[in-house]
């Protein structure tokens, strides 16, 4: 076997058996045939619909689980933020707390002791340490959990889906730790549904779905091929709501294609039809990337100040140059609102999609900034 | 395990913080809790059915400090992997160490029983039993004991919900068949083998003989004790290695 690699997966299978009725047992194969060789010091990240085994890969790799099947081999010390602050007793107050997770982590009474300033600061919850635990909020528990855990000297780190719930601060500051023990050497194991972060921070990216392993490689090419699935697509995911009083009857893409080179603009037909007797309405789309961030939304009222008068059949037009736009796929969500802006004509989600063509560059971000660098 | 004591350490102190941190008496539970049992039991059969005993209340305290240490241990120790899940399921550490540490921190609360009783003894009859030393390796003994009972309800009980309502009916029956409100030579000569079967009788005989008689327990007994009590802890040692990869996927 390949030294490099510090975390190898042959053939790896796993089943659950759950009982349904009083003697039946379902199998349920969270895995199934998984190969998969991770190297020193990568940042991979494991994405996947719910229930696609990430977790049970995860446990698998903190040997918290064994499989039916196959061989995993593991070098290294396995720290696992499988959950944060796993363990802490609700009646005990913060203090407490670290010392027991500390020795639930694995750090002996010695290191906590010397750390524990550390801790503190980094927790940014000094304040709150005398305090039990149980009226804590959840994102302070996570922020307590995490800077615990992040004492614990691993030589391979797995994150599972924990940084979701503190607040945008802490997590960047969670972001960045995991970037620094990474450059230590650290091999990190990450999972999360944040394709945003996926992309961003991994080296290489595996998915899978129903336990088994579709592809290994490339960040966007595999996040993309994620999108892709019918499933995870938000398009065919569009959720559609309002009264119809007038319809959206088709979407026309006129021209859906940008780049740079052709500066050529985005250009849409709306086509509707008039149930009710409105005279006059809001018509509004925004434009939202592939992770579902609202990049824009534009509507006749905030942008010309005028509503749109309404024929029983009609088209409305509009385009767009996406200039600075960073190149991937683009959702257009497209509605009619009231003249208060309040309730929904129609309302379609992820309607539609352009894409700006260009190279996929790790751009930071949803727009690339026009910047006049002056650098001395 | 001596490289988790920390962990176990921690563990214990948690459990033991805030047993009774939210009581209005606190700690004062562990002088009460045996005490009230005690005096019901005193009540009931020396003032009801007018069962004669000379320091009866101490002869009753000498037997629940061994049997209330049993009763409270393997309740807990029911839903114990039940209860901690999160520490099965999302953190990687020994798992033996959750009945280990059951064990061990209802043993720190048999030792305040015991200074209770050692207390109560002195004020009675003015003395304490010389014997009451060996108090402490016979409740090791005991927990060895202890230890593999617990280890094997905790690891079925995830299987066989049904364990939980059984276990306490039969511990329930057990109390009566143990020397604790009676002395166990009120049993029939020609039952007394049959008596002897129940190990926990035999421990809490063994008890009374140091606390309450001030007699050294007899040495083969107290030998076949220890070799009962160290298979025991084995086999609890064996089912949960054999069962642990179930019993994690089943929780």
């Amino acid at each position: 076997m390949n030294r490099n690699f510090v975390v190898s997966l042959k053939d790896v299978s796993l089943s659950y058996y759950p009982v349904v009725g009083i003697f039946k047992k379902k199998r349920i194969d969270a895995l199934k045939n998984v190969n998969l060789n991770i190297e020193k010091n990568e940042f991979f990240s494991i994405i996947g619909s719910n229930g696609s085994g990430k977790t049970t890969l995860l446990s698998l790799v903190a040997s918290i689980l064994k499989p039916d099947d196959g061989r995993i081999n593991v070098f290294g010390r396995v720290a696992s933020f499988l959950g944060l602050g796993i363990g802490f007793n609700p009646e005990l107050t913060g203090r407490e707390n670290i010392f027991l997770y500390g020795a639930i982590m694995g750090l002996s009474k010695k290191t906590i002791r010397e750390n524990l300033e550390k801790i503190i600061e980094f927790s940014e919850l000094k304040n709150f340490m005398d305090m039990k635990i149980k009226d804590y909020s959840t994102g302070m528990y996570v922020r307590l959990g995490f800077s615990v855990a992040v004492f614990t000297k691993p030589e391979i780190l797995i994150i599972d889906e924990v940084l979701a719930v503190g607040d945008a601060h802490f997590q960047r500051k969670c972001l960045d730790k995991i970037q620094n023990i990474k450059k230590e050497g650290v091999t990190i194991l990450f999972v999360s549904h944040d394709m945003g972060l996926v992309t961003r921070f991994s080296d290489r990216v595996a998915l899978l779905d129903s336990g088994v392993l579709v592809d290994v490689g490339e960040p966007d090419r595999i996040v993309e091929l994620y999108l892709s699935k019918t499933e995870n697509d938000p398009s065919f995911n569009m959720i559609r709501k309002g009264s119809r009083e007038i319809e959206i009857v088709e979407i026309v893409p006129i021209n859906n294609k940008y780049s740079s080179h052709i500066q050529n603009e985005i250009r849409f037909r709306i086509k509707y039809k008039n149930n009710g007797k409105i005279k006059k309405s809001i018509f509004g789309f925004s434009i939202t990337d592939q992770f579902l961030n609202v990049i824009s939304g534009p509507n006749t009222y905030d942008y010309l100040g005028e509503y749109v008068d309404l024929k029983n059949y009609g088209e409305i037009e509009f385009s767009f140059l996406p200039i600075n736009f960073n190149p991937g796929k683009y959702f257009l969500s497209v509605a009619f609102y009231d003249l208060y802006n309040r309730f929904p004509y129609d309302h379609m989600d992820y309607a539609s999609y352009f894409i700006v063509e260009g190279e996929k560059k790790p751009y930071l971000g949803y727009i690339k900034t026009l910047v006049k660098w002056k650098i001395d | 395990m001596w490289k988790n004591s920390n962990l176990i350490f921690e563990l214990i102190k948690s459990d033991l913080k805030t047993k009774y941190k939210n009581s209005l008496l606190g700690f004062l539970w562990i002088i009460f809790e045996p005490l009230f049992l005690m005096l019901i039991i005193y009540t009931v059969f020396s003032k009801f059915i007018r069962f004669n005993m000379q320091n009866y209340p101490l002869f009753i305290l000498s037997g629940t400090i061994l049997w209330r240490f049993f009763v409270n241990t393997t309740n807990q120790s029911l839903q114990l992997f039940q209860r901690n899940k999160d520490l099965i399921l999302k953190v990687k550490i020994e798992r033996m160490i959750l009945p280990f540490s059951l064990v061990l921190s209802n043993l720190i609360m048999v030792f305040f029983e015991y200074a209770i009783y050692i207390g109560i003894y002195f004020i009675v009859k003015k003395s304490i039993p010389l014997t009451s030393i060996i108090f402490f390796p016979y409740i090791i003994i005991f927990s060895l004991f202890l230890f593999g009972l617990s280890t094997i309800l905790s690891t079925f009980y995830v299987f066989i919900k049904d364990l939980k309502a059984g276990w306490e009916i039969f511990a329930q029956g057990l109390f009566f068949l143990c020397p604790i409100f009676y002395p166990y030579e009120i049993v029939p000569y020609n039952l007394i083998q049959f008596y002897m079967i129940n190990p926990v009788a035999v421990f809490i005989m063994g008890m009374q003989d140091i606390l309450f008689y001030s007699n050294i327990p007899d040495p083969t007994v107290t030998i076949n004790s220890l070799l009962f009590s160290l298979i025991f802890s084995l086999i609890g040692y064996v089912v949960f290695i054999v069962n642990e990869d179930r019993m994690v996927k089943s929780l």
